[in-house]
């Protein structure tokens, strides 16, 4: 790959500062210069890169523009919402505020293509001018013409002009029905495990020494690493939990037991603020008052739901319609059954526990079977029980997975945990447990 | 000037490179015009025919170029245009609207531009015409020449002219094929799409005044004459200023193009696509390698051009997420949903 420190067109000292800035991406920052070529050729008029969030696109766009000193339009699509807002930054990029002035008040393509065209014929590119879109994806919801228009611009206006777009997104979800200028596609990939330690060490406290906290993000990546991979999430995550994992040292203590404090503490981090559960300034206050036996209050709405009491059963009814095989209901829920014959049942393999393999649809017939066994008094098949089910269903405890055409024979999936549904039959003083099939 | 080529002028390395830098991107990037139209003489003979016609004799007509993306109809219709125009007389007298179905998404849009690119605005002024037969009558009115007794024969380039069968009523086609069978005056009518089935989308009165006249490039290369394009593309011609270095680039392409694992990445773009763009693209990360270190493409930039041109960005993009699916030899038995791979994984 052509080596980033040399090209002709960019001084020596630039590139090296702009290696120094970006450290794990010299290789596609090099292909992008080398791509961009010398700043008075002609370079290739659309280029497309695309990579997963925290992967270091802007970054390193932004700072070969900014280094290298390239003009430049930096462009965010989730600002310009409309079309105008672009044009206007445009103009106001590459030939300043009088430019744009003269955009009519809601410009069309043409427009803004025959003022380009005029205020180019004033002052022509000397060298390549670029215009760097993010979040691109956004595009596609603008109005048909714009996306084919942008990557051919070079071609409409007659300029030394290049189009950067960069999005989450691969390139064929972009491409319009009857095809369009094809960019250059660019990957930026992911950050491996030794880049993002590197990467991390950088951002090191200056009252420790870097070992101590290069050590800490080794910690760090080794648990949160098969979860997530994004920088950002990584370094908001090292960020909160440093001062924890420095705490025996401000006590006094050893250093050989810091993994050992810091690590029961990043598996509830995982648990809670990775997941936002928990907001950063809960974690902080909780890492403050440090009450180990408190079970974590989280923001989840499901730990607030209150129910009428019906409905507790249905939901109860629900998960055991779920999670129990539909051959076992003779035996949990039917005052005089036989004992199931164990050996024909289980099918090849059958090891794995219905928790695991998630919840199965059911029949409503079923649940009501199952309601009415289970709750204590008689009830009455009366429109509010049933009202109650369709209520559930919008507060997204079940789903539902028949049409909603089908209406004599709708079906059901039980979509909360056992963690709920244990909370939730305490509170009727039901017991859950001996009711599933996996705990017999 | 002495017209005898200074043949022992030689440049430093670096500022060859720069040189050939810019030679080759001003064909890649930048679609310059080649000096003749390759593949397409025939084609091109009968575009510079027609436009001839219209611009010396004064018989109106309309054309479509038809051709996928990336085969040349930009291309040819400029070799085109640019040959009739050395013709002095048709430089003075021929008016030239260039309109773009992207740019142009209306036909009141297209009215304004078609009046400013024929330079009467202050013709028009602030007049309110009834309907677009009338404002387009006008503006051919007013290009009359001076003594009334003939019009300037008028050129109208339709790019993504498909786009402009979507317009309302499609009024502006109506007008400028009307105009083009009728006497009125001299026009040329061409349009330039992608779609094959473009005559689906015009309607009946408009396509009974079209001419049905087509241009298609399909183009039918075979594998041997598609290597001599690519050789050609790559290969500097007598205007660059070092001859020497010139011809040892020359040469270099040559057994660049002899190379066993370099013509297996042609043969697989060939079958891929054979259009000039696709191949554009290619070249230009090729061409992105060549240094002043390493002056020459060798095979293995072509099979990292390859490679990156060619890559699949789904998988790519699947290969960056933080779940690593690992299928078991006795996966196809054992049923997977997440919650099986969550309890795997952590």
């Amino acid at each position: 790959m052509p080596k980033l420190l040399h090209h002709p067109g960019y001084a020596d000292e630039k590139l090296q500062r702009v290696e120094q800035l970006i450290p794990c991406r010299e290789l596609q920052a090099g292909m992008l210069v080398s791509l961009m070529g010398q700043p008075q050729h002609y370079s290739y008029p659309s280029i497309f890169i695309y990579g997963h969030r925290a992967s270091g696109k802007s970054h390193v766009l932004h700072i070969l523009m900014k280094e290298l000193e390239l003009p430049h339009a930096a462009v965010s699509c989730v600002e310009c919402v409309s079309a105008a807002l672009l044009y206007e930054r445009v103009l106001t990029s590459f030939f300043g505020r009088s430019a744009a002035s003269f955009l009519p008040r809601s410009p069309s393509l043409s427009e803004f293509v025959r003022l380009y065209r005029h205020q180019r014929s004033q002052s022509p590119a000397e060298q390549t001018r670029y215009i760097v879109m993010e979040k691109a994806e956004l595009l596609r919801d603008a109005d048909a013409n714009l996306l084919p228009a942008l990557l051919r611009l070079q071609e409409l206006v007659d300029d030394n002009i290049t189009v950067i777009l960069l999005s989450e997104i691969v390139w064929e979800k972009f491409r319009p029905n009857t095809g369009c200028f094809e960019p250059l596609l660019l990957h930026f990939p992911d950050y491996s495990k030794g880049e993002l330690q590197q990467i991390l060490s950088t951002d090191s406290h200056p009252s420790y020494s870097a070992e101590l906290y290069s050590s800490y993000i080794n910690i760090l990546l080794g648990v949160f690493y098969s979860v997530c991979r994004d920088l950002r999430e990584l370094r908001h995550l090292a960020a909160l939990n440093f001062n924890k994992f420095c705490e025996p040292l401000t006590e006094g203590k050893e250093t050989h037991k810091l993994w050992r404090n810091i690590e029961p503490h990043l598996k509830k981090a995982m648990q809670t603020v990775y997941i936002r559960e928990v907001s950063s300034l809960q974690w902080e206050q909780m890492q403050q008052t440090e009450d180990e036996g408190g079970a974590l209050r989280g923001l989840s709405a499901h730990t607030h739901v209150e129910l009428p009491y019906y409905s507790k059963f249905l939901l109860i009814a629900a998960y055991l319609a779920s999670y129990n095989p539909a051959r076992t209901d003779k035996r949990f829920f039917v005052k005089h059954h036989g004992k199931i014959r164990k050996t024909n049942f289980l099918k090849k393999n059958e090891k794995t526990s219905n928790h695991l393999l998630g919840p199965k649809p059911f029949a409503l017939d079923r649940l009501l079977a199952i309601f009415y066994s289970v709750v204590d008094s008689r009830v009455a098949p009366t429109a509010s029980i049933f009202s109650q089910i369709s209520s559930l269903v919008t507060l997204q405890l079940l789903t539902q997975i028949s049409h909603t055409d089908q209406l004599d024979a709708p079906k059901y999936k039980c979509s909360i945990s056992l963690d709920f549904i244990s909370a939730v039959s305490r509170t009727v003083n039901f017991d859950i447990v001996k009711y599933l099939y996996d705990f017999l | 000037m002495s017209k005898r080529k200074v043949k022992d002028v030689h440049l430093p390395t670096g500022e060859c490179i720069t040189q050939l830098q810019q030679v080759l991107r001003e064909r890649f990037c930048h679609q310059r015009l080649p000096e003749k139209p390759e593949g397409v003489e025939a084609q091109h003979k009968n575009l510079l025919e027609l436009l001839r016609r219209t611009a010396v004799h004064g018989e109106s007509n309309s054309l479509l170029i038809v051709g996928p993306r990336g085969a040349g109809k930009t291309t040819l219709l400029r070799c085109a245009l640019r040959d009739l125009l050395q013709d002095k007389d048709v430089n003075k007298n021929l008016l030239q609207v260039h309109l773009n179905g992207l740019l142009q998404t209306d036909d009141r849009i297209a009215l304004k531009e078609i009046t400013r690119q024929l330079h009467l605005e202050n013709v028009v002024g602030d007049k309110v015409f009834g309907s677009f037969a009338e404002n387009l009558a006008f503006l051919l009115e007013a290009l009359k020449k001076g003594d009334r007794s003939s019009s300037r024969p008028a050129l109208f380039v339709l790019d993504e002219f498909d786009l402009f069968a979507h317009h309302k009523n499609q009024t502006l086609l109506y007008n400028l094929l009307d105009v083009s069978q009728s006497a009125q005056a001299p026009v040329a009518v061409v349009g330039l799409t992608c779609r094959l089935d473009v005559m689906e989308l015009l309607e009946k009165r408009v396509k009974s005044r079209f001419s049905h006249r087509q241009i298609l490039l399909l183009s039918s290369l075979s594998f041997p004459q598609y290597q001599q394009r690519i050789q050609a593309q790559l290969s500097l011609t007598d205007a660059f200023p070092d001859a020497h270095f010139a011809e040892e680039w020359n040469s270099s392409i040559k057994t660049l193009c002899e190379d066993k694992s370099a013509q297996d990445v042609f043969r697989r773009q060939f079958h891929f696509s054979t259009d000039f763009r696709s191949l554009h693209t290619l070249l230009v990360f090729c061409l992105s390698r060549v240094t002043v270190s390493k002056p020459v493409i060798k095979a293995a930039d072509v099979l990292e051009a390859s490679r990156l041109c060619l890559c699949d960005a789904k998988a790519n993009m699947l290969h960056g997420n933080s779940f690593n699916f690992e299928l078991h030899k006795d996966s196809i038995y054992w049923p997977f949903s997440f919650p099986v791979v969550l309890q795997l994984e952590i």
